[in-house]
This record gives structure tokens, sequence and C-alpha cells, in this order.
């Protein structure tokens, strides 16, 4: 190697970040050599002929520079300018674009209203560690075609959950209804019932205080406890955490406060959460003799629904008076929702129903921009004349049109936040309306995107390839008048509303 | 590029032409079979070949690979793909169509 090209490899050294520029470097000094050996060939001194060599390239940083700016440009730059593009073209045509971010809007706010709902009521699993192995048991009568007997809390639950341990840890809920009293105020409240190893079994962590816990189960006069729901807790003590340790009336019987369940944690069926709980074992203090009882439980780790189903069985078996009766463990990891059955296919009916309508959304605003494309043909004939490649050109629509549909999906959430309330309100009223949380989550949003993008691919497809496709650089000597290009629809419209009251 | 004032977007259509007439050839080689070609009419400016070579090959309209060269030197070779041909053919009908409309404007009296 010549001597006199060590500034290069100084210089290369210095600036080696990339392969780009390692194989470009590789590259020039090759170029330099030759041109040194030709330079030398045709009769010039070494040094002049190196000398000569370099000056042909002149600023290597800006060769550089301009090589990286057809990397970067074409992705980040291309797309932002798109973008601002694609922004002023929106903006200038006020008209065409409330008609397609409203139509997307609608489209994709019907959609996401009821994805809400599916959600809420089909896909969403609870807030606990693992839910996928909670359970809840069922008694059946064998003959009877699986009939569903009650399973009697009160005496099963002992023998249940001692017999079966080794499969599945099993709790057992109630819930009533009392009078509290806290200072002067008394209200009605929802009142749970929880045996002591229900919040360690879920594995729910307090957001203050303790939660219940196994030595609450022996219900003595020293030991009356209450957990308050989260939100119970913020609307009635203004989320106050030296509400812990201080007692609560429950049918004038005083329980103390010993902590608060974490936000977002309602219970393991999908009805409103209680809003005090305590322990199942003071129920007998206040409630009027017997209430029903559930019992579910979490599968031990490598345990399934069935081999737990046929332990409790063969215990539940055991005891003299259920000699035929099984039990059933069902998946319990949505919560428990008694009309989810019922509700399950219409609403994956309506979901089919309302993606069809935002197909149909998506085709009226693919055809309105394909109108609007005969109205640019001149602007587009124009960039293709001065060298726009096609890809460029359809890059350009494309962003025009996922532009309008992640506008109309940002309308189309707010849509669907009113929708899905308004939904849930039609489905019942009063005290039968759908238990269900339909904010959206992050589930529903991802889902929103998704759809938005998307949406405005399809849509914006069609009308990409047909403007980039058929024009041509000839075709340009046809033009349209130019008043077409720029507010075309617009003022189309205008002028045709003009006409129309001049008659 | 050159010199005397050749139309910008020419040297893509030249190093597409050279290319597709020379094989795979490395950047030095593209230079100077232009060079050679015009008896030093054209000479391209070295600062404007390797932008313009990424820049085709971004598009697709080129290809790349490391040989070893004539002076057993490691150096980067370039060859047309078959979207480049097609390229290659509409923008030299293009380029004749455009000359003969200039030819025809000189001409006129």
């Amino acid at each position: 190697m010549a001597p006199n090209l060590r500034w290069l490899h100084r210089l290369t050294a210095a600036v080696r970040r990339t392969r780009l520029q390692s194989d470009l470097d590789d590259e020039l000094l090759f170029h330099i050599e030759a041109r040194t050996r030709d330079n030398i060939a045709s009769g010039m001194s070494p040094d002049e002929a190196a000398l000569a060599a370099r000056r042909m390239f002149g600023n290597r940083t800006v060769m550089a520079e301009r090589m990286r700016d057809a990397d970067v440009n074409r992705w980040v730059d291309g797309g932002l300018r798109n973008l601002r593009y694609a922004v002023r073209v929106l903006w200038r045509n006020p008209g065409f674009t409330i008609t397609v971010v409203l139509s997307m809007a609608l489209g994709i706010g019907a959609t996401t209203a009821v994805f809400t709902l599916v959600n809420a009521a089909l896909l969403r699993t609870l807030p606990v560690t693992n839910p996928h192995e909670l359970v809840t048991l069922e008694a059946r009568v064998k003959t009877a075609a699986g009939e569903r007997t009650v399973l009697d809390g009160m005496r099963d639950f002992p023998v249940l959950e001692a017999g079966a341990s080794s499969h599945v840890e099993l709790f057992a809920t109630s819930d009533t209804w009392a009078t509290s009293t806290f200072g002067d105020l008394a209200e009605q409240v929802s009142v749970g019932l929880a045996s002591g190893n229900y919040y360690s079994v879920l594995g729910v962590q307090p957001a203050a205080g303790r939660l219940l816990e196994r030595r609450d189960d022996t219900d003595t006069d020293a030991n009356r406890v209450a957990v308050l729901d989260h939100e119970f807790w913020q609307r009635r003590f203004g989320g106050d955490p030296s509400v812990v340790g201080r007692t609560i009336a429950l049918n004038d019987i005083s329980f103390s406060i010993v902590g608060v369940t974490p936000p977002g944690f309602t219970g393991i069926a999908l009805t409103p959460p209680a809003n005090v709980t305590i322990p199942l074992e003071a129920e007998r203090r206040f409630a009027d003799g017997y209430s029903f009882r559930e019992i579910g439980g979490r599968l031990r780790p490598g345990v399934s629904r069935d081999q737990a189903a046929s332990v409790l069985t063969s215990v539940f078996q055991s005891q003299p008076y259920h000699r035929t009766d099984v039990i059933v463990a069902k998946d319990n990891s949505r919560g428990e929702y008694r009309d989810r059955d019922r509700f399950e296919r219409p609403l994956y009916v309506l979901m089919g129903a309302v993606t069809l309508l935002l197909l149909i959304a998506s085709a009226n605003v693919a055809s309105l921009l394909l109108a609007r494309g005969t109205a640019r043909r001149r602007e587009i004939s124009i960039r293709l004349a001065i060298g726009a490649g096609r890809g460029s050109i359809a890059a350009q629509v494309l962003t025009e049109s996922v532009l309008i549909a992640v506008l109309g999906g940002a309308l189309g959430v707010c849509l669907a936040y009113w929708g899905a309330a308004t939904v849930v309100g039609m489905f019942g009223a009063g005290t039968s309306a759908l238990p269900l949380d339909v904010h959206p989550d992050v589930r529903v949003l991802i889902f929103t995107s998704c759809i938005a993008v998307l949406t405005g691919i399809v849509f914006g497809l069609f009308p990409a390839s047909r403007r980039a496709g058929r024009n041509s650089i000839p075709r340009s000597r046809k033009l349209p008048p130019s008043s077409a290009a720029g507010r075309g629809w617009w003022r189309g419209g205008r002028w045709w509303w003009r006409r129309w009251r001049c008659r | 590029m050159a010199k005397n004032g050749v139309l910008q977007g020419t040297l893509d259509l030249l190093v597409l032409k050279t290319l597709d007439s020379r094989g795979p050839i490395h950047g030095y080689g593209i230079a100077t079979h232009i060079q050679n070609v015009t008896d030093n009419v054209l000479r391209v400016e070295e600062g404007s070949l390797y932008p313009a070579l990424h820049r085709l090959e971004q598009s697709g309209l080129i290809s790349s690979a490391w040989r070893t060269s004539e002076t057993s030197r490691r150096a980067r070779f370039y060859q047309l793909t078959a979207h480049g041909r097609r390229e290659l053919k509409s923008e030299e009908e293009n380029w004749e169509a455009v000359t003969a409309a200039v030819a025809r404007v000189l001409q006129f009296t």
C-alpha cells in the first residue's frame, strides 16, 4: 500500500462506525489506488499522481453524507415529508377531510365499542396471579343429565378443602347486605364473606394494611375484622389510610378495619365488588342463619381441571349423603358471569356485523379517495414528470390514507367510550344492568390502533396503486385545469351549489 | 456530473448502460469506461459516482458483490438486476425521445 494513502486510513479510523462506511472506505481506497497507478502509467510522478487521484473526489465527508442520505432520507425524512404533505393536503380540503374522518370514526368507533364489550365479557382475565389456574366448583347429579345441584358450602367446604388440598387450594365466598355505620353516617353496603385464605390463594396484595388471613377464620369478639374495597374506600373515606385500625359497624356489630384491597381487584365475579369483606365465620353474627356459599379455588401447578374434579368427586362421594353426585371444576380465569353463555353468541355476531360496517366505511372512503385522485391527476403527473418514483407517490398516498384512518381511530375511541356504555345500558336497565367494566384498556387501544392502520392501508392501497400506476409523463400534456388541483372538490361543490340556487 | 453541463440524472443512465455493456465492473472501471468511450468529453465526477451507485443499489436497479480485481485487490463489483435492465430500456427510450426533440428545435430555422 502506498505510504501517501495513510491519510485515508487515519480518517477511516476516526470515522469508521458503520459497515456502510467501512465498505465505502475500502471501495474508495481501491479507486484511488487504481487511479494513482493509471496516473503514474501516463507519466506523472508518484506524489503528483496520488494528489491528482485524491483531488478527483472532492470533499469525502460530503460524499459520505450524501450516501447516508440515500438511506436515511428514504425512510425517515421521506416519512416525515409525506406526513407533512398529507397534513397539508387534508387541511386544504376540509370538506373532504371531515367526511372521510367521520366515516372512519363511525366505522372504527362501532367496532371498538363492540370489541370493548367482547373484551370485558369474554376475553379479559381477572387481575390476579395466574388467572388460568382459577376454578369454581359445581355439583351435578350424575343421573339427571348434568343438572346442577346445590353445593352446600357450609357443610361441604371443610371436607373438600381438606380432602383435595394436594390438587387444589379451595376457598369459599358468599355475600349479603348490611347497614353500616361509621361515625354519624349510616348506609346500606354490600358485604362480601370469604374464607381467610381467599386473598392469599388469589395472590392479591393489599393497597393499605392487610387483607384477610387464615387466623381470621376463628371468629372471636377480640378478632372481628373487615377489609374495605378500594373503590368504596376512595368514595366513602376519601382514600384516607388512617381508617385502617378504626371500626366500622355492620348491623350494629363492630368490625375493625384492617386493610384495603388493591385498585382494579373486584373479586372473582364480574359483579359490582362488595364494599366490605369480612370472614365467612362472622356471618352467623348478623345474617339470619344460612346463606349460599360458592366454592372456588386455584389448581396446584401441573394439575388439570379434570384431575382436580375427579379427586374432589371421590372426596365428595365418600360423604354419606352424596353417593352419586359429581363435582365439576369450571374455569374461572375470566371471573364468574352468569350471562356469559347467553351473550357470547350475540356478541360475536355483533362483532361480525360491525366489522362489515367498518369494511363498508373503508370502501366508501376508498372510493372518495379514488374520485379525488382524478382531480389530483395534474399534481401527480407533475411529480412523476420531475422524477418522483412510483413507489414514493404510492407511499405518499398511503400516508394520507393512514393519517385519515388514525384520525378516524382517535375520534372512534371517543365514540366507543360513549357507545360501549350505551350498549351496556341497552342490554339491561336498572338492577339487572350488565356489571361490566367497559373502560377501554390496553388491549382495546391496541386493537383500535391495529384496525385503524390496517384499514388505512387497505383503503389506501387501491387508489395508491391506481394513481401511481396509470400516470405517465406524456399524459401530462392533457392536464385538467389547475383549479381542480388544490381545492377542487370543495370549489366544485360550491359551484354546483350556486348553480342550483340560481334556478 | 460532467464539466460540460450534461443534464442531471444522466449519470444514472450512463452508469446503467455501462453496467449493461461491460458486465460486472467496479466503480473505477465505470469511471474510466465512460471517460474512454467519450474520448474524455464526459468525465464522471467521483464524488457523485459512489452516491449514485449506492442509490441505484438501494432502489434495486443494480446489485454488488466484493470480488478480487484484475490487480488482485478486493473491489466491489456492480451489475444490473432484471429490474435495472428494464429501467435502462425505458430510460434509453426516454433519452432518445428527448434528444430527438431537442435536435428538432435546434434544426428549426
